[in-house]
């Protein structure tokens, strides 16, 4: 009897101890997209949408549905990835950052995989490292990546942790030189032939969730505000909901026009 | 119905209301325990029985083969035994591959590729790498893989960074660095610089 209340209320406690995202209300608006390009471009393809919390954030987190990613230059370093670019010490994600996603093509090889990488442009030479972790990802399957701000032990060397969650199992790389404040963070896709022209694939996908952290209370904020930035010619960027709820898409013959 | 067995009765129902959640947070758990096993069966950690230590091959060529086995010797750390299943040779012979590989990638991006030169190979684990290269974090002990053995093998050479994100510069080179190879598959499954 005594086991089974101390169980419930564990059970209870649990539950309330649940991540609480809170979700701001927007008007929905009308899907976005341009006419590609016809001609074969001889330039990389990058497609996003950012964000730029309104209030300090240690983090931010996105979730989507890996979908077919085509990518035949690997060997010349070239991928197709899916992506969440989160900016650290108060900098832009092009600048100092932490990032994770699923790429195909890793390291010159024909591989798909989930990956972390985190970059800083501000010593000379650059810092950049990429790794790759957790298991093969599966097409079709939805997982939520993040990358939090994170003390392990008390006085410890500060890092932003990115996590991936699949199957059941938390897969984390830590990247070291990196504390808050979060001031920017974008999820979209990105893509280098790696010598191989037009022929890389992204297929469509939902990002949304893509909530930052707000550093007061450890609370995830999804925005309604955003900016979808779209540097490809043969791929595009759209928006359903608003910028929060994004798909973005290259060389795609699956690319679609419906919102979820 | 007496008195009695109508407290009896009240006492059966509250208990029943207890009970029943304990008993399906009891399934649930169960559940999670089985799954977990499961999942970590995904990626299997090398046997250990054997203990060597961390292994850190001079080379002061990459065409060099590494010849001598010491120990893991960043300031403070401790030797950690891992009993990596391909040789210091295979791994030094995929790291020149991957280099030659990226200095001819390079060529084709228009950039000038560095020579290769591996200064150590080392094996260890994830959740030990800071033991061989202190700019990279431990592997949390609760992340799925960290018990996976890898290869660090550090030197000069084309480190090609062409996951260039947000930042909008093209592919460029890092001129030292390191490459991180899984012992069990053999893959390149990282790379940084400087």
């Amino acid at each position: 009897m005594a086991l089974a209340r101390s169980l419930t209320v564990a059970f209870l406690a649990a539950m309330l101890a649940a991540p609480i995202v809170v979700t701001v209300a927007a008007p929905r608006v009308a899907l976005a997209t341009h006419i590609s390009d016809p001609a074969c471009p001889n330039h990389d393809q990058l497609a996003y949408a950012e964000h730029i919390p309104h209030v300090n954030a240690d983090g931010a987190s996105s979730q989507w549905r890996a979908t077919t990613l085509v990518a035949p230059g690997y060997a010349g370093g070239g991928f197709s990835a899916q992506v969440l670019w989160v900016g650290t010490d108060g900098y832009f994600a092009s600048d100092v950052w932490v990032e994770t996603g699923v790429t195909k093509g890793f390291g010159g090889q024909n591989v798909f995989k989930f990956y972390s990488a985190h970059g800083d442009v501000r010593p000379n030479p650059d810092i950049y490292v990429e790794v790759t972790y957790g298991p093969t990802p599966v097409v079709g399957s939805t997982n939520i990546y993040r990358a939090y701000s994170i003390s392990p032990t008390p006085g410890g060397t500060p890092r932003y942790q990115t996590r991936v969650t699949a199957g059941g199992t938390n897969y984390l790389r830590d990247w070291l030189g990196h504390v808050a404040d979060t001031r920017h963070y974008a999820s979209g896709f990105e893509v280098r032939y790696g010598g191989q022209q037009c022929s890389h694939r992204v297929d469509a996908t939902y990002f949304y969730n893509n909530t930052f952290r707000r550093a007061s209370d450890g609370i995830n904020i999804n925005p309604n505000n955003g900016v979808l930035t779209d540097a490809s010619t043969q791929g595009t960027i759209g928006w359903c909901v608003n910028p929060t709820t994004h798909r973005a898409w290259v060389h795609s013959q699956t690319s679609g026009d419906v919102c979820p | 119905m007496s008195t009695r067995n109508t407290i009896r009765a009240g006492r059966s129902t509250k208990q029943a209301v207890w009970l029943l959640p304990g008993i399906l947070l009891l399934v649930v758990l169960l559940a999670m325990l089985v799954r977990s096993g499961t999942t970590r069966n995904d990626s299997p950690a090398p046997a250990v029985a054997a203990a060597v230590p961390s292994v850190v091959v001079p080379s002061a060529e990459i065409t060099a083969v590494p010849s001598a086995v010491v120990t893991a010797s960043a300031p403070g750390s401790t030797p950690v035994p891992v009993d990596p299943v391909r040789t210091e040779a295979e791994v030094t012979a995929i790291a020149t591959n991957h280099l030659a590989l990226m200095a001819t990638a390079a060529e084709g991006s228009g950039l000038t590729p560095v020579p290769a030169k591996l200064e150590s190979v080392a094996a260890t684990r994830w959740s030990d790498v800071s033991a061989v290269e202190p700019s990279l974090a431990d592997v949390p002990a609760e992340s799925g893989d960290a018990s996976r053995v890898i290869w660090v093998a550090r030197g000069e050479g084309t480190f090609l960074v062409t996951r260039t994100g947000l930042s909008g510069k093209g592919p460029w080179i890092g001129e030292t660095g390191y490459l991180l190879i899984d012992d069990e598959t053999g893959e390149i499954v990282g790379m940084g610089t400087p």
